[in-house]
């Protein structure tokens, strides 16, 4: 701070106020012809836009692509009210149900909530409090993630739907039109996302980073499906699986977990179905209704579902414990043999067969369910 | 109508600050080494510590101009607060640059009032460093900002003392001594960036533990993809600064090409674009 000669010391005047006070500050302008400065700016700048629009449309980039924001989630969040049907779940169940598929057969548009790398646990919870739902909520089932976690990845939506400030919402609003027309509005084209995601040499004792690239596109539904790049670019395509493989083999980078699990004791198992079973029954106490999902996964992931999650260790008791219907993949020919480029994920064509043959098996099992309740 | 100019030109130039340099290419250097919580190798550390001088430095100073440039725009002339402040020769220097609205108070409102340079030189250190120490707290209740005020009171109160002491000598006024000087005033900031920016104590001193190679077992947790974009907007932001020490953004401006000033506010402009702003509050925001 100005400390030792100042004039102002010397009298000890009143404090100055001079500096809080607008009118007595000298603001010079640079003198420009500032009128031709901010037309070539803009005009300038509007060109460069549109050279950058072009390059990431010959990136397979597209209009319409809404950032998979949380103030997106939260618009979702809100429409999950009274009678609605909802789905939560994770990335698979992201990508691999398709919601006008669903519609076209039953008659009604899912509310879709899954999010990628989070388990639906915390939004069965989030569900199970809300006294204004009382509506069929189907969740995904991921096994890793449902029983390694609450939460996740994406944990925070649900402060944050909470506690979305008017800043976020204005926001929010102002980007939705601009992403109807700009496919450039991603968060893989910002130049901080390509610095991350750029290759350059690791340094000593440092492991490539688990950072998946854009594996999706989502409409303003948050109806999602895969990203065309991941199923017409095999280098892309490759480049996704080096990402799951970091996440599967045993030298796992930080951040990542180290491979499969050592296997989960079953009182840990127990815990997660217990506190399953206490959301699920509040959600029937009002009236609802809750069925799981377990759509298909391949290659190493498979490979681990089935070594470290067998069925008869967690997807059967959770059924039978919670009392609730489930269709898992294994059981259902029709849902097996599907093509899923990185692994993980349906192709788009792919999700549409899956959720046709999904769909009606969902409905049939609720039915089948309300039947052996009303029987007892 | 050149005030509307000029005032919507200062708020690109905020908006720059805080959005693509403070968000886009300093915030990960920073938060990757101060969020390792453990001992860093140095390269690391003082990448992190450097960044974070010039985030936090864009961050303020982007929001300031974002006012300054938009009460322009309504007609209202607002102080600089800020003046390129890591070309600062000394610590009063440095706070004669650094966020003035805030050490114009302090000086008002505490230094004068205890006292300033009116009772002793004893009581004049001590003075500086009551009112810096204050100025620490008022950033919040935490054991850091205390620290982080009180080593500025000390620098205050050392450079006064020096000062008063060390008679002035031919060679104090040459380039290359202020040069130094200015560079000395730049590490010794940094050393209270630690203090700012850490949650703790103890991960300040872990952190200065690895700034200089003390730490045991450092580990290497920053990507060059971090390093080098932090390296470059660092560089630029001392030399900038150390060019414009005795100059303002105004008298630059009118002195470059008009195809310059076009070509500076184009990529500034297609930089915020691109960069599509992000969920970052300010820094300042929590203060």
């Amino acid at each position: 701070m100005p400390s030792s000669t100042s004039s102002s010391e010397n009298a000890y005047p009143a404090p100055k106020t001079d500096f809080f006070d607008p009118e007595h500050v000298d603001r010079p302008v640079p003198s420009l012809s500032w009128r031709v400065v901010t037309f070539a700016v803009v005009a300038a700048t509007m060109a460069l836009t549109a050279g950058w629009e072009f390059y990431w449309r010959g990136k397979e980039m597209i209009a319409g692509d809404f950032k998979n924001s949380p103030s997106f989630w939260a618009d979702a969040r809100r429409k999950a009210t009274g009678d609605a049907t909802v789905l939560i779940g994770s990335s698979l169940t992201l990508f691999d149900v398709d919601l006008d598929t669903w519609e076209e057969i039953a008659g009604v548009r899912p509310v879709q909530l899954a999010l990628e790398g989070t388990s639906p646990r915390i939004f069965l919870k989030d569900l199970a409090q809300d006294q204004k739902f009382h509506g069929t909520l189907i969740v995904g089932v991921t096994t890793v993630l449902f029983f390694t976690q609450e939460g996740g990845l994406r944990e925070e939506v649900i402060a944050y739907t909470r506690d979305e400030t008017p800043s976020q919402r204005a926001d929010h609003l102002m980007s939705i039109p601009l992403e109807r027309v700009f496919a450039f509005l991603d968060e893989q084209s910002r130049p901080k996302r390509q610095m991350t995601i750029a290759r350059l040499p690791l340094r000593d004792g440092m492991k490539p980073r688990f950072d998946p690239r854009k594996l999706s596109i989502m409409d303003e539904n948050r109806n999602t499906q895969m990203w065309s790049r991941v199923v017409n670019d095999e280098a892309y395509r490759e480049e996704a699986k080096g990402q799951w493989m970091l996440l599967l083999k045993p030298a796992a980078p930080p951040g990542a977990s180290a491979g499969p699990p050592p296997p989960m004791p079953d009182a840990a198992i127990d815990a997660v179905i217990n506190d399953v079973k206490a959301s699920i029954d509040a959600i029937r106490a009002r009236g609802g209704e809750v069925l799981f999902i377990q759509p298909p996964v391949g290659g190493p992931f498979a490979q681990v579902e089935q070594a470290a999650f067998p069925r008869e260790r967690f997807w059967d008791p959770l059924l039978a414990k919670t009392d609730s219907a489930g269709v898992t993949f294994y059981d259902h020919e029709e849902m097996r043999n599907y093509d899923l480029p990185e692994w993980s994920h349906l192709s788009p064509p792919e999700a549409k067969r899956y959720s046709r043959a999904l769909v009606p098996l969902v409905y049939a099992e609720l039915e089948k369910k309300k039947a052996e309740r009303a029987a007892h | 109508m050149q005030q509307f100019h000029w005032g919507l030109a200062l708020m690109i130039l905020g908006l720059f600050e805080k959005v693509v340099l403070a968000d886009s290419f300093l915030a990960p250097a920073v938060d990757g080494a101060f969020g390792a919580q453990k001992a860093i190798a140095p390269l690391d550390a003082w990448t992190g510590i450097l960044a974070f001088s010039g985030q936090i430095f864009f961050d303020f100073s982007g929001y300031s101009t974002i006012a300054v440039g938009s009460a322009l725009c309504l007609g209202f002339g607002l102080p600089n607060n800020f003046r390129f402040p890591y070309a600062a020769i000394g610590f009063s220097d440095f706070w004669r640059r650094w966020h003035i609205s805030l050490s114009t108070w302090l000086r008002d409102y505490l230094y004068i009032p205890l006292g300033g340079n009116k009772k002793g030189r004893i009581r004049t250190y001590v003075n500086l460093t009551i009112t810096m120490l204050l100025g620490g707290l008022w950033h919040g209740a935490s054991w850091t900002f205390v620290v982080w005020g009180g080593l500025h009171g000390l620098y205050l109160a050392a450079e006064r003392f020096l000062r008063e002491t060390i008679k002035d000598r031919p060679w104090f006024s040459s380039w290359a001594f202020k040069l130094a000087m200015a560079l000395l005033t730049y590490f010794l900031v940094n050393i209270t960036w630690v203090f700012f920016r850490a949650a703790s104590i103890s991960d300040a001193v872990m952190m200065l533990a690895s700034m200089f190679g003390l730490a045991k077992d450092p580990a290497n947790v920053l990507y060059w993809n971090e390093i080098i974009p932090a390296a470059l907007v660092v560089a630029g932001m001392v030399a900038t600064h150390w060019r414009l020490r005795s100059t303002t953004k105004e008298a630059l401006i009118e002195k470059m090409p008009l195809w310059l000033v076009i070509l500076a506010g184009t990529f500034m402009l297609f930089m915020l674009v691109i960069t599509q702003g992000s969920d970052s509050a300010f820094i300042y925001f929590q203060f």
